[in-house]
């Protein structure tokens, strides 16, 4: 249940950002961070009782897992193979998105 | 509605401390690692056995985490090695700013080699940089040869994987070459050790890999030549 943390961890943020009211905290969850969206939801829900975000949403952007092999400049999903390049079978690859953990924008009241 | 545009790290407190950790290791070239696993894979034991190997050959000091109690702290302090107890009292992970209060009460200049050895869990501290320099990650052969695929996050970030109690294989029909495959369908780039801390084969392998890298960390040229003298014999 690291998603308690986290959910810590965005509304310190958030807090930073906000003395007016929060409507909504858009976040970007890559699927490479071992998150579950639900857990953090219900978390964020728990810990933003008494703040200027008691009442936002937590939006959640998923990025999917993208590679790119240095070797033939194929850019893949590591869905099928992995993080094995399916067109030249090549393992030096780099993960151009899935490990992303970010907060992005804050929607707030007038 | 005013939209405010943010784009900040989610862990960006966790990874200022991990930096200033990795910074402090470096200034006292000290290499280090961070020992994650499942519950029950072994860590400990695997723990206890690397310490055996390297008495004499590095200097080494751990910081444990444990959910509860201080038994492992205890296990790997009978081989005269400081070491440190984090009790995350009911966290399911080790964060950087828990280490850096642990790193704090060592003598870094006075070491080649730092382990953390995690709380038994493969999926949050794969979220936590500790300012390691590496992750090591344990999968004991009774756990399945599916484990890579099913937490692919801790594997993708590791650089070594060590299959873990590698004699017990035949008895629960373990495909350890299914298991190796994939993890390096995962991250292509691991090390694989396999262990028995039993048996103790493939624990010599891997001492002398850590041995090398601890050396290989070390900046000043006229330490390493000094450290491989010593070794050589080994």
């Amino acid at each position: 249940m690291h998603e308690m943390s986290l959910a810590r961890n965005i509304l310190e943020i958030v807090q930073s950002y906000a003395p007016a009211r929060v409507k909504s905290v858009r976040i970007r969850v890559g699927a490479l961070s071992a998150v579950m969206p639900e857990s953090l939801k219900f978390s964020f829900d728990v810990i933003r009782e008494g703040t200027a975000a008691s009442e936002a949403i937590l939006l959640i952007d998923h990025v999917p897992v993208r590679c790119l092999c240095r070797k033939c400049i194929n850019e893949f999903s590591a869905d099928t193979l992995g993080f094995i390049c399916p067109q030249c079978f090549g393992t030096d690859v780099a993960t151009l998105s899935g490990n992303e953990l970010d907060v992005v924008e804050l929607e707030l009241e007038e | 509605m005013p939209v405010v545009t943010i784009e900040r790290k989610v862990l960006e407190k966790n990874d200022g401390y991990a930096a200033r950790n990795r910074e402090a290791l470096r200034r006292n070239d000290v290499f280090s690692f961070n020992l994650v696993s499942s519950p029950g894979s072994g860590k400990t034991s695997l723990l206890e056995k690397t310490l055996g190997q390297l008495a004499g050959k590095l200097k080494v000091a751990v910081i444990e985490g444990d959910i509860q109690t201080d038994i492992d702290a205890q296990r790997v302090a009978k081989f005269g090695v400081p070491a440190i107890q984090i009790v995350t009292n009911g966290g399911c992970h080790l964060d950087a700013q828990l280490v850096n209060e642990a790193m704090s009460r060592l003598d870094l200049s006075a070491l080649d080699l730092l382990i953390i050895e995690n709380v038994g869990n493969l999926v949050c501290p794969a979220n936590f940089d500790l300012g390691e320099a590496i992750k090591v990650v344990v999968v004991s052969v009774t756990e399945g040869e599916e484990k890579p695929l099913k937490y692919p996050a801790m594997f993708h970030r590791a650089s070594v994987l060590i299959i873990n109690k590698i004699d017990l294989a035949p008895y629960v029909s373990c495909k350890v070459q299914d298991l190796k495959e994939n993890a390096l369908r995962i991250n292509p780039l691991l090390t694989v050790f396999e262990t028995s801390c039993t048996t103790e084969v493939g624990l010599a392998d891997w001492t002398n890999w850590l041995i090398f890298q601890s050396l290989n960390f070390r900046v000043d040229p006229d330490k390493r030549s000094e450290l491989l003298t010593e070794l050589r014999p080994c």
